[in-house]
């Protein structure tokens, strides 16, 4: 297992997981979490959902969610 | 009707999303609003609250998204937000908006053209959210700017137009678009804005915050289509003296 952060929380993957796994165990441990239209920053780059997939993951890393609000 | 970026809309009032009291209410106002144009802000989740199924409803209901920049400082976070956006929502448009100071949030124009000279180059159709400042407005133009929105009075100030002015002086001269952002209070602030040749108006908390939104969305639909007719009709001209509406002769004697 690898530790990584998820929004400033630790989180425990398999090694060698990839980003779409990563956030999909975040997501059913936290049921409010919607993958459908969020945008994931690994280490400050934007990582196209396309590319979740392909994305492993490292130890350490820091994976920042974002999604829209409303606003004006 | 309006073109924007060759998006083409029937309705010329647009819509923010903020301050309403339930995802409910606000479906409910946009509707009633006839907007075709809303905007939404991006921001970090925190993963204890989760996300808002905000989303969904709002592409459901056929309206195109307009993500804005707010809470960015600079053009650097501006510019990062605007990719998170077309990441996330898979649009290329933004609204523009960077106003690191919280009392006013008024906007900074000089991180807002750097902003907006980049995000141009990247692709994005850029609204900027601006201070009403023709020189600027020109300069955003120039730069790329598929319409400038310039304030009436600081956001969800409900002061109405502060800056009649200098936003004729915009309209005047722009060449893109001129769309009324911020601080329109009532539908009377909204009508005058658009007797005055504005192509469009941003209302947000001015309805979110009414006692009844949907109703209150209504009266500034029909106050954003009762002054752009009028000005499209054209506007009788301002007379400093008196002028008679019936004949003074005539009546008793000759």
């Amino acid at each position: 297992m690898i530790t990584i952060f998820i929004n400033g929380q630790s989180q425990q993957v398999a090694d060698g997981c990839d980003l779409q796994q990563a956030l999909s165990v975040s997501a059913s441990n936290d049921q409010n979490i919607d993958l459908a239209n969020i945008a994931a920053v690994l280490n400050q780059t934007i990582v196209p959902k396309s590319l979740w997939e392909e994305q492993q993951c490292k130890e350490g890393d820091q994976i920042e969610l974002f999604s829209a609000v409303a606003g004006g | 009707m309006l073109s924007i970026a060759g998006h083409s809309f029937n309705s010329r009032l647009f819509s923010g999303t903020g301050k309403f009291s339930s995802s409910r209410v606000m479906l409910d106002a946009l509707k009633m609003s006839g907007s075709q144009l809303v905007t939404l802000a991006i921001r970090r989740i925190d993963i204890k609250q989760g996300t808002d199924d905000l989303i969904a409803p709002l592409t459901q209901s056929g309206v195109k998204l307009l993500p804005n920049t707010s809470g960015a400082r600079n053009a650097k976070e501006a510019i990062f937000a605007a990719q998170l956006a077309q990441e996330m929502l898979g649009t290329n448009w933004v609204k523009l908006e960077i106003h690191p100071d919280p009392k006013y949030l008024m906007p900074d124009p000089v991180e807002t053209l750097l902003a907006a000279e980049e995000l141009v180059k990247l692709g994005f159709v850029v609204l900027p959210y601006v201070h009403a400042d023709p020189v600027l407005c020109h300069r955003l133009e120039e730069a790329g700017c598929s319409a400038v929105m310039p304030l009436a009075s600081p956001i969800g100030s409900n002061q109405g137009l502060l800056t009649k002015e200098f936003i004729q002086i915009i309209i005047e001269q722009a060449k893109v678009p001129v769309v009324i952002d911020a601080g329109i209070g009532s539908p009377s602030d909204a009508c005058k804005a658009m007797e005055l040749g504005a192509d469009a108006v941003l209302v947000n908390t001015a309805i979110a915050a009414s006692k009844q939104p949907e109703v209150m969305a209504k009266c500034f639909k029909q106050a954003v289509e009762s002054g752009r007719t009028a000005f499209e009709t054209g506007i009788a001209k301002v007379n400093h003296q008196a002028s008679n509406t019936s004949p003074l002769t005539g009546f008793l004697q000759q």
